[in-house]
């Protein structure tokens, strides 16, 4: 196919902001496998970086992935009863719940060092739950609930899953039922979309995390900025690799979620 | 007003990635002055001609585009100097109605004051005087169409390309600009190329009608050519409605279950079995006892349709017979009729094709 | 025969209100606990610092915030003209063309989009860094190494970084609802293609390109992770607050600040939502 002048250097400048955004990645991922960075590639390949991350910050892996689950799953029994409401409070065009999903918002408007001060100065002063893992796990389902609630509500504010709810009504359906019995199972792909959006942000966050965090509630985006601060350049892209290494999938997992779904709704 | 122009396509043909081709090789000729209508089924190729002569698309190799005696084949439709109106108007939302019109002559270079004046002229042209200041999310669907049609004609194009501008109107609408639009065709005298799939429409607004089908030509004639002569099954088809009669041929007539039709047989040979086409309207409810009644039929249906009254007639074949009469009468139904068809207006097509082609 | 009619006994019967309020509780009740009493509370601890509620006006009044302040809105506005810039250009291109390796490009262009802040600043460590790919670079062309990511162009770079990504899918998505029509008719016009994509693309455009700007600019306003990587001699105001909590212990400094930020970054939002529908920004 013949592409004029113009294709081209569009071509040219998109390889170079591609450049931009890959290249330190694809460095990093070098670093964290090479003996000696400064020295380059030809120092060798080695698992000694990644091996040494184990060791030291092992407890923040299990801890990031440990507090994503729960945050799933908080998010799940919390927002999607959340949404339901959002979308049927007054026929969906309630004032009430316009603003629910305005206040809903704010964690995620306002950044998270402000939310992470409030909860603080709030909270800091029971010992136990300051120190927890649950103090985290708090600031983590603020920030990540509007995202469960989100797609959710697009789903359930679809017409196609109020005519479902109406013609289960009209066969004698409670509220109780018509929810797990027809919405649930309808808002599927919604629920989906939201599940592995909450997942992922929560490993990655940082913002709130860091002003929450003690020695003992470490997660990993925390143990990174440690690693980034003290360790050697080759210890931090060992890390950065790990790290990358659990989102990925979880991206490909979105990025297939949003394919299915689309071809579902044209059909 | 302009010097119109002449258009001739030269053998060409489009075909897209996908592979299949969407226009076979045609040969085109247009007039100047003339209002050429492409008419056709979805997928028939017609908006790909009207883009080729734009300069939307470009031919496959061996295909020429020619306005007047310039080949303007390469040339892009920024550099055709064509006036186009689409079928969703495409007005710019971020100009007024004047800056809409006005936008070609801004892109020429006009100084402001000779397009403020251009500008009142083709609002008065169209009909809209004073709404050179709204904004374009304030008109309605008939404005919009009116603006569309004066920014087109603002720069005096040669040739004026339409693509379906009235089909997104509702159907009042649709009668009273079309009938606005045929008298500002006329008047201009500028040789003009519009797509529909409203054969009315084709009917009403062209000098020639260029039937098309699956990407080629199937017939080109003045609108009572194609109407009363078909080329071709699909163009009988497609143009209006079709009676169709199939029978055993004897000298002078086509005998068929219901009775008689007259049909003079083309190569003269009796006893071929054959088919004949008439239309509706050309069907006359005669008395049953008397000597006019050449086919006989029982009433199925009746619709009143206000100036015209259509019945579907048993007359022992697959399809009933479709009659139109303009005659005030009520007929029932299960009632035996009568019925004649005069000579002139049976047609028999040159090939029968039993082709195995659904009629859509 | 009597024909037995029942009537309600009420003239107007009220659809009826529902349970469906319920299924908000638990929710809204995390809210108000977690969020809502403890940016009240904050707000207070604002107020209770020496200055009292003047504090609220230190930012402006006091030279260290107001530089903060001033250098953040600079930054933040010079790095969402340079995305919208970046961005419509690739996201334009890469809606309008097709090729073999577009959805790996694709992908590649928005896998930064999970990063966190402190990723972000260690790629740019990667790039710009003293043992950085530039620094290599120009030590082996120049004999002198360049080494630039802890100064402002390094913060300018993260920051660019993490709004690339998020901008182009929004381009991306507001091009494909682009009628092709329009630019057809200026074309017949006789418009050519660089006039075509001032005249009618990019006011097509607009809403989209302002929305996603203001998002842009909340989100590095509000950025913390990248700054603190970069540790950079900058005080952007996010971490002005962060020194002012950890090392000062100034909390009531620090509250006020922060609600100041907050208010910042939502006004932004909020705009960018009035003229979009909807933006979910997160946070770097």
């Amino acid at each position: 196919m013949k592409h004029s002048l113009r294709f081209y250097l569009q071509l040219t400048f998109t390889l170079l902001v591609c450049a931009f955004l890959i290249v330190p990645v694809v460095l990093s991922v070098l670093a964290g496998v090479t003996e000696n960075f400064f020295v380059g590639l030809s120092s060798g390949f080695t698992l000694r970086w990644v091996a040494q991350v184990w060791d030291t910050y092992q407890m923040t892996i299990w801890r990031s992935i440990a507090i994503a689950l729960a945050c799933l799953v908080v998010t799940l029994l919390v927002g999607v009863p959340l949404a339901y409401m959002l979308a049927r409070h007054q026929g969906g065009n309630s004032r009430l719940a316009r603003v629910f999903e305005e206040l809903l918002m704010m964690p995620v408007a306002v950044p998270g060092l402000a939310t992470a001060l409030a909860l603080i100065m709030a909270y800091g002063q029971y010992r136990a739950f300051r120190g927890s893992l649950l103090f985290i796990l708090v600031g983590h389902v603020l920030f990540t609930l509007p995202f469960m609630v989100r797609p959710v509500l697009a789903v359930m504010q679809s017409s196609q899953l109020a005519v479902l709810e109406e013609a289960a009504a009209s066969l004698g359906a409670g509220a109780r039922q018509r929810f797990f019995g027809v919405v649930i199972p309808n808002a599927a792909s919604g629920i989906l979309a939201g599940a592995l959006m909450v997942v992922t942000l929560s490993i990655g966050e940082f913002n709130i995390t860091w002003m929450l965090h003690t020695p003992l509630t470490m997660t990993l985006p925390v143990g990174l900025a440690d690693a980034y601060a003290s360790m050697r350049l080759e210890v931090g892209s060992a890390y950065t690799l790990i790290f990358l290494l659990m989102i990925v999938p979880l991206l490909v997992a979105m990025q297939w979620a949003t394919q299915t779904s689309r071809t579902r709704v044209r059909l | 007003m302009n010097s119109s122009l002449s258009i001739k396509l030269r053998q060409c043909a489009k075909t897209f990635g996908s592979g299949a081709p969407a226009l076979e090789p045609i040969d085109l000729e247009i007039h100047p002055g003339e209002t050429l209508v492409l008419l056709g089924p979805s997928g028939c190729g017609k908006t790909t001609t009207l883009r080729l002569i734009a300069g939307l698309e470009f031919p496959d190799a061996g295909g020429r585009v020619l306005f007047g005696d310039d080949d303007v084949t390469d040339l892009p439709i920024e550099k055709r100097g064509v006036g186009m109106v689409f079928q969703n108007y495409a007005l710019f939302p971020n100009m007024t109605v004047g800056e809409n019109i006005a936008y070609g002559l801004k892109i020429r270079k006009m100084p402001a004051a000779e397009r403020a004046a251009r500008i009142d002229t083709l609002l008065e042209m169209v009909h809209l005087q004073g709404l050179g200041h709204r904004r374009i999310d304030q008109l309605s669907g008939g404005q919009k169409q009116r603006v569309a049609l004066a920014r087109a004609l603002a720069v005096e194009p040669r040739v004026l390309l339409l693509d379906e501008p009235l089909t997104a109107l509702d159907a009042k609408l649709r009668e009273t600009l079309r009938a606005d639009l045929n008298q500002l065709l006329r008047k201009l005298g500028i040789t003009a190329i519009y797509v529909t799939h409203d054969q009315g429409e084709a009917m009403a607004l062209g000098d020639r009608i260029v039937v098309m089908e699956r990407g080629k030509i199937a017939q080109i004639g003045t609108p009572q050519d194609i109407y009363y002569r078909p080329a071709s099954e699909f163009v009988a088809d497609f143009i209006g409605t079709m009676n169709r009669v199939s029978g055993v041929t004897r000298v002078g007539h086509l005998q068929i279950p219901a009775g008689i039709v007259p049909l003079a047989t083309a190569n003269g040979k009796a006893d071929q079995q054959a088919t004949a086409m008439f239309r509706p309207e050309d069907v006359e409810i005669v008395p049953l006892d008397t000597a006019g009644a050449e086919m006989f039929g029982d009433v199925m249906s009746t619709f009143f349709m206000g100036d015209r009254t259509r019945l579907l007639v048993d007359v022992g074949a697959d399809m009933p017979m479709i009659v139109e009469t303009r005659r005030r009468g009520v007929w029932h139904a299960g009632e035996r009729i009568g019925l004649r068809v005069p000579e002139h207006a049976v047609m028999q097509l040159p090939v029968q094709h039993f082709s195995g082609e659904t009629r859509s | 025969m009597s024909v037995q009619l029942t009537r309600s006994s009420q003239p107007h019967r009220k659809r009826p209100a529902g349970k469906v309020w319920l299924f908000a509780v638990p929710g809204m009740t995390l809210f108000a606990a977690f969020w809502l009493l403890p940016m009240l509370r904050l707000v207070g601890v604002g107020a209770s610092g020496p200055t009292g509620a003047m504090a609220y006006l230190a930012v402006l009044t006091n030279r260290h915030y107001l530089w903060s302040l001033l250098s953040t809105l600079l930054l933040s506005g010079v790095v969402t003209v340079a995305t919208l810039a970046i961005s419509s250009l690739v996201g334009l291109f890469l809606q309008r063309n097709r090729f073999p390796g577009k959805s790996l490009l694709l992908a590649m262009l928005t896998f930064p989009l999970a990063f966190p802040g402190v990723v972000v600043g260690f790629m740019v460590i990667m790039l710009a860094g003293r043992q950085g790919l530039i620094g290599t670079l120009t030590d082996k062309l120049f004999g002198e190494s360049l080494v630039f990511a802890y100064s402002l162009a390094g913060l300018f770079i993260g920051y660019l970084y993490f709004s690339i990504p998020r901008v182009i899918l929004t381009v991306m998505a507001a091009a494909e609802k682009l009628d092709p029509a329009l630019e057809e008719a200026a074309r017949s016009l006789g418009a050519h293609p660089l006039r075509v994509f001032f005249d009618v693309v990019v006011p097509a455009l607009m809403p989209a390109l302002i929305s996603s700007g203001a998002i842009c600019f909340a989100t590095s306003v509000g950025a913390f992770g990248t700054a603190f990587t970069l540790a950079t001699s900058i005080d952007v105001l996010p971490m002005a607050i962060y020194n002012e909590f950890t090392s000062y212990a100034n909390f009531a400094m620090a509250a006020a600040l922060s609600i100041v930020l907050g208010l910042i970054t939502w006004i932004a939002l909020a705009l960018a939502r009035s003229l979009s529908g909807s933006s979910v920004p997160a946070t770097a």
